[in-house]
């Protein structure tokens, strides 16, 4: 990859506000590459939503998509005589929009910086974006979202609003007509890996974007972190079939210096699973964001400094921003370790914990961090 | 769970004697010990421990050594890295500084004085232990120009080699559990109470 100039952090800080479990918080420092850490439920995940929406500006579409992920669906008939599970519109606003709250700011501050989500009542759309809006059920008071960004400012033709008994109410209805979102501000290029194993087509489709490039090559050293020296080859096979009939998934295979046909990508383990989704989604995310759910899962102890290695080194060459959640002490003394290595790439880790007016952030820097994984000074 | 309520000392020997006299007392169980490894280690580590998370309670002790100021103002110093305030200057008795978590410090052997743990553990030394005049006789008699310590580290020398002639020599935490160190001496009464204040019990 080529070495890029140090270039400004998408986020150098971040506000949310109004946003799921977070009435506000404030991290006043992220780092080119930032871990997160605190206890269960205390909004890690969350702080990966929130970014990820920063980065797609509001989009109607990501936003449906990451409800749908998070399974906030709510049955929804309509006009129609069938029940269908929408996207639940005020899952995305602090208290589930039972305490009143109707605005999302999403950004690095300052306000103008922010993206900023707003239940919109009918009487401030516009004729056209009233077009947007399917009729709803009778009883039902409408309201739809306004997404502004960077002086642009967007209708997502959805409903919120409660329904004949006050219960809240926000579904996504099928829009009258395609809206195209080109239109929309440019996002920020974001690739997100969840806590699990990544989906092989996912992989094939995100090897195709590469294959035959110099990343080949990173690719095939970031499993030898996990399979030793003996990895040789990787490639991407299926989309296709060679029986009568028959289609096969496209699936990753590697060629292993001591097998005489490739493997299954998925056959060698977790951890080389998880390490490829991990560097394919860092070819990926140049000059952007990454986030990483969970990035111990499937590593074992051992392997975690080389990982953050791997992440510090590339997201300094690729320009990438990444934000990752851990539980793990093993990955918080790993990534200190290659943090303080890596000086030319600066390293943060954030612990949200509820305190004051419901979530703060603890940012220990990387001198911080190396001595607390030395004197084993608890900071999760 | 991580611990809630923790003692932050320079080393093993301070922690020996903190667990063998606040045993005595009954108020080990309120908080646990983490020994540093040295003054420069707990003095490095200090804002980390008050940024851990759950930490209810900090209690820190270190030695005052030849200068108490310059000590203070070390701590001190790392404590407002960490958003704590704390005073000018180190109290008789112990300082305690309310809020979350609580601070708390000690600085050997009185809060008042140069020195250090040794010091502490001299006045915890029985008046009529018949070992101490010949601990003190052992390292006089050595000619000046044998001696390898300092001659601050005068009262250090006396009392390690009042330890070596000890049930179990060298423990300076046994010489409390074995009662030849008096953990109802005034200085460890004195202490115990600032361990009361600051970890509750």
């Amino acid at each position: 990859m080529d070495t890029e100039t140090s270039s400004p952090l998408h986020l150098p800080s971040l506000k949310i506000c109004g946003f799921r479990g977070f009435d506000r918080l404030t991290i006043p420092c992220l780092g080119s590459v930032t871990l997160l850490a605190g206890r269960n439920g205390v909004g890690k995940t969350t702080v990966l939503d929130a970014v990820r929406l920063f980065a797609a500006r509001g989009r109607g579409s990501e936003l449906s998509t990451l409800l749908k992920e998070r399974e906030e669906l709510v049955g929804y008939r309509g006009l129609g005589p069938v029940t269908e599970p929408v996207p639940d519109f005020a899952a995305l606003f602090h208290g589930r929009g039972e305490d009143g709250a109707t605005t999302i700011a999403i950004g690095p501050g300052p306000d103008e910086d922010d993206l900023r989500l707003t239940v919109s009542p009918p009487e401030e759309w516009s004729r056209e974006e009233a077009e947007l809006v399917p009729d709803p059920p009778r009883d039902v008071r409408v309201e739809a979202l306004r997404v502004t960004y960077g002086g642009s400012d967007k209708f997502v033709p959805g409903l919120v609003g409660h329904d004949g008994r006050s219960n809240p109410l926000g579904v996504l209805l099928r829009e009258r007509g395609r809206r195209d979102e080109s239109d929309w501000p440019a996002p920020i290029t974001c690739e997100s890996l969840g806590p699990g194993l990544p989906d092989k087509d996912d992989l094939g489709l995100g090897w195709s974007g590469i294959a035959l490039t110099e990343a080949e090559d990173f690719l095939v050293e970031a499993l030898k972190l996990v399979l030793d020296a003996g990895v040789e080859r990787v490639s991407v096979v299926g989309g296709g079939g060679t029986g009568a009939g028959s289609r096969l998934s496209r699936g990753v295979i590697v060629k292993l210096r001591d097998h005489a046909r490739p493997v299954p990508l998925k056959s060698l383990g977790d951890g080389a699973a998880r390490l490829f989704g991990a560097a394919l989604a860092l070819t990926h995310s140049r000059k952007g964001l990454l986030l990483i759910d969970e990035a111990e899962n499937g590593l074992h102890y051992t392997v975690h400094e080389d990982f953050w290695r791997m992440v510090l080194g590339t997201a300094r060459e690729g320009g990438v921003q990444v934000l990752a959640t851990t539980h793990s002490w093993d990955c918080i003394v790993g990534f200190a370790r290659a943090a303080t290595e890596c000086a030319d790439t600066d390293g943060v880790l954030v612990r949200l914990e509820p305190g004051g007016d419901g979530c703060r952030a603890v940012v220990y820097s990387e001198d911080e961090l190396q001595v607390a994984a030395e004197q084993r000074i608890e900071v999760r | 769970m991580p611990e809630e309520r923790i003692l932050l000392v320079e080393g093993r020997s301070d922690e020996r004697v903190v667990r063998h006299v606040s045993r005595h007392h009954g108020v080990d169980r309120n908080f646990g010990i983490k020994a540093k490894e040295g003054y420069a280690k707990l003095l490095q580590s200090i804002e980390l421990e008050v940024k851990a998370s759950g930490v209810r309670a900090l209690g820190i002790v270190a030695d005052a050594n030849d200068d108490i100021h310059a000590r203070w103002q070390e701590i001190v110093g790392q404590l407002e890295r960490a958003g704590v305030n704390a005073p000018k200057q180190p109290k008789h008795g112990g300082v305690v500084i309310e809020g979350l978590p609580r601070i708390g410090i000690w600085l050997m052997p009185d809060n008042q004085n140069v020195g250090e743990l040794e010091d502490f553990v001299r006045t915890l030394i029985p008046g009529h232990d018949p070992l101490w005049p010949r601990a003190r006789k052992y390292v006089a008699d050595i000619p000046e120009a044998h001696r390898k310590f300092k001659p601050a580290k005068r009262l250090k020398a006396q009392i390690h080699a009042w330890l070596a002639v000890q049930k179990q020599p060298g423990l300076i935490g046994a010489a409390i559990g074995e009662g030849q160190l008096d953990p109802d001496a005034p200085a460890a009464t004195a202490f115990v109470k600032w361990l009361r204040d600051l970890f509750g019990g």
